[in-house]
């Protein structure tokens, strides 16, 4: 019953932002109670007998559910469980360093979704490009890779890892190195972050591609750019406020601009 | 921003008014973590020199006699122990190519490849017998940085910033200042904050490259993002976070992450005159080799750490040598030539260091600490190189809580096993959390249902030491 419950709460976790049980890696006596004990084993039993392993019916299942749906704006459950542990509202995750990447990729329209393959080396390699060991050690630049070359239009989870020179714009929001088993993320908030969103040379790359692919929709009146912004990024049409703000902005200095702001949204990174 | 709020009126009463105002500093504060240390600080900071590669304690510390006395012979510690090396076949005992000589009040012996650090042993408080169970590069540097041998671990500066954070609110807790010719073996991780927090990681500044901080500076072809651009930009990023964040109340990480790009800004401001070494004069320049291509490199990360420290920085760490197959202290082939050099290249400026230290009186309530990975074999390795050994190995402590001129421990005769005062890289870490105002055994966080600590279930406080 171990690995059902364990691989349950694991999906569970990826979907809700946080486990019915927050030690996936220990189902022990040193790991946590689970929240709702009754749930995690339903649900195990369900998977087992009837979805009879498949993963894609449990995925269904979970994303399907009121609980999943849940509006995320709801705040009657704020004073009692500030945590949300009982999930009296939907999930509010902030994206990953992987689903940041490939998002910037996806809002271009430059994503490559191939699948499966040799990893995608998204990096300079100087030296020994074998990485072996024993020889001269490779120098690597992240810098002054080439945000379009076609490797770098791979899925983040097809990149080349290499795991003790991290990716830094991967690096800076959280994902980890691959040193070690990470059966929880850290989700942190640093300057660092802010640096490599505002700074780094594939997001600054992306936001001008993004604002090519906004302008040849929405034309040249940077309202209408600015709607058609909001609606590529944050899903939603801009307000009345945000249209003119941003219309504004984009007049004066452009529309590459303004979409690398949204790009470092918390709405966009934290999404409802 | 659907929200609820008339967004004018929310504006008004949280961008520019005295609320915002408060908000901002009590997010600050949430920020940079800090608690307070669990007795009297000795030290408020840590300056680490890291020797990457494994410095010979017997061609540096370590005067044997006996060594010299049976320079050419076969090794044969007796007790029938079997004479192993790392890599190589245990050659003939090797003296060292250095002359050994007394120094200070404390009579420490010193080689002759550290004439400026030997001025200083009077300050110095030496471990004479470290050792490590791991002989093999990247475990070992793991177990020093880190406190274990597995990747995947927060190093020591992450678990200072976890505790205490940062002496300032416009600096990073931990910085890495790796050496110039590149990362050490274990790259990046040797920085890493593992399963801590990322803002508790080593910040790197890459001392004399073109854009020491990475992501400080939009790249030089992004011409479209103007100082105009940017400024009128992040103020419409804050007014669009605010009015999401006003939205969503019970959700503190976006107003922290309101927080984290303003301690951006404030980064990027002082960050400048934080690098920049114009202002120092000719006197420091030439006391830290900045003006000599052999100790230009080490110097300038010396002189950097020294305002870091200034500063408010808690954790700073200057690497001494790269994880390549040459130019750090790994010498394997040649100990006069190899280690000569990286020698020249640390002795002058970390000796400037606890000079410029003392004469600013930063060294009084500064920690210095000069480690490496673990020693060499007193026996050669194909004639006049070593290999490595975990079996001792040197390390010493500089300047607040440090009883000044001691040794603690002793290694055998010919420098290969510790004898007495074995310390381990837990005693090490315990003893600089010490120093700090911090109890080893307390500071901890909890990850995959173990509440881990820098010192495992290990570590004792090196009292002997202590002043």
């Amino acid at each position: 019953m171990l690995t059902w419950r364990s691989i349950v709460n694991r999906v569970w976790a990826e979907h809700f932002g946080q486990g019915l049980c927050d030690t996936p890696n220990d189902f022990g006596h040193m790991g946590a109670a689970p929240s709702d004990p009754a749930l995690l084993d339903w649900l195990a039993v369900w998977f087992r007998d009837e979805a009879h392993g498949s993963l894609k019916a449990l995925h269904r299942r979970l994303l399907t559910s009121a609980t999943w749906r849940q509006s995320s704006l709801t705040r009657q459950g704020a004073e009692t469980d500030p945590d949300n542990r009982g999930l009296w509202r939907g999930p509010r995750r902030r994206l990953t360093g992987e689903e940041v990447r490939d998002s910037l990729l996806a809002f271009a329209d430059r994503l490559d979704p191939t699948m499966g393959g040799p990893a995608a080396i998204q990096f300079l390699a100087f030296g020994d490009a074998t990485f072996n060991p024993g020889g001269n050690p490779a120098r690597l630049d992240y810098e002054h890779f080439d945000p379009d070359a076609p490797a770098a239009r791979r899925r983040a989870v097809y990149r080349f890892q290499f795991r003790t020179v991290p990716d830094p714009l991967l690096d800076a929001l959280d994902t980890p190195d691959g040193g070690a088993a990470t059966p929880v993320r850290n989700v942190s908030t640093t300057a660092v972050q802010a640096f490599a969103l505002l700074n780094d040379p594939f997001v600054i790359r992306h936001s001008t591609h993004l604002a090519d692919r906004v302008a040849a929709g929405a034309g040249a009146e940077p309202g209408a750019q600015a709607d058609g912004l909001f609606q590529l990024v944050l899903q939603r049409p801009a307000d009345a406020t945000e249209r003119e703000r941003f219309g504004a902005y984009i007049r004066r200095h452009g529309l590459a601009n303004a979409a690398q702001l949204l790009l470092n949204s918390n709405e966009f990174l934290h999404p409802d | 921003m659907t929200t609820p709020l008339p967004r004018r009126d929310f504006l008004g009463r949280l961008a520019t008014g005295l609320g915002g105002l408060a908000l901002t500093s009590l997010l600050e504060r949430e920020t940079r973590a800090a608690t307070p240390p669990h007795f009297t600080p000795r030290a408020k900071r840590v300056i680490q020199l890291f020797m990457n590669g494994g410095a010979s304690q017997c061609d540096l510390f370590d005067y044997k006699p006996e060594l010299i006395a049976r320079h050419g012979q076969k090794f044969d510690p007796g007790g029938g122990r079997r004479v192993e090396a790392s890599i190589s076949v245990p050659g003939a005992l090797l003296k060292s190519p250095f002359t050994w000589t007394q120094h200070g009040e404390s009579g420490r012996w010193v080689s002759s490849a550290l004439p400026h650090l030997a001025r200083h042993v009077d300050q110095l408080a030496f471990l004479m017998a470290m050792t490590s169970p791991s002989n093999v590069h990247g475990p070992a540097s793991y177990l020093q940085t880190s406190g274990f041998q597995l990747p995947g671990f927060p190093c020591a500066g992450a678990w200072v910033s976890y505790a205490l954070g940062s002496l300032a609110d416009n600096v990073p807790a931990f910085v890495a200042l790796p050496d110039g010719k590149g990362l050490p073996y274990n790259g990046r991780s040797a920085f890493t904050a593992g399963f801590l927090p990322a803002n508790h990681q080593g910040t790197v500044i890459q001392a004399g490259a073109a854009q020491p901080l990475s992501h400080l500076a939009p790249p030089a072809d992004a011409g479209h993002i103007t100082p105009a651009a940017r400024a009128e930009g992040l103020e419409l990023l804050r007014e669009l976070n605010r009015a999401h964040a006003a939205a969503r109340p019970d959700d503190r990480r976006l107003g922290a992450r309101i927080a984290a790009y303003e301690l951006a800004g404030r980064l990027q401001l002082a960050a400048p005159e934080l690098l920049d070494l114009a202002g120092e004069t000719p006197a420091t320049r030439r006391l830290y080799g900045l003006e000599t291509p052999e100790t230009a490199d080490f110097g300038r990360r010396c002189l950097l750490a020294r305002r870091l420290a200034e500063r408010g920085v808690r954790f700073i760490q200057v690497w001494s040598g790269h994880g390549g197959g040459a130019d750090n202290w790994d010498n394997h082939t040649d100990i006069g030539r190899e280690l000569g050099v990286m020698a020249r290249r640390m002795d002058q400026p970390a000796a400037a260091l606890l000079t410029d230290l003392a004469a600013r009186g930063l060294l009084d309530d500064t920690l210095v600490v000069w480690t490496t990975e673990f020693g060499r074999m007193p026996f050669s390795q194909g004639g006049v190189g070593r290999d490595h050994n975990g079996g001792t190995f040197v390390s010493w402590f500089a300047g607040a809580g440090i009883r000044p001129g001691v040794a603690h421990g002793e290694s055998d005769e010919w420098s290969w096993r510790a004898a007495t005062g074995a310390t381990t890289t837990y005693d090490f870490h315990a003893t600089l959390l010490h120093l700090l105002g911090l109890d080893h055994t307390r500071v901890s966080f909890r990850h995959s249902g173990l509440d881990r600590r820098l010192t495992d279930v290990h570590g004792r406080v090196i009292r002997e030491i202590l002043a």
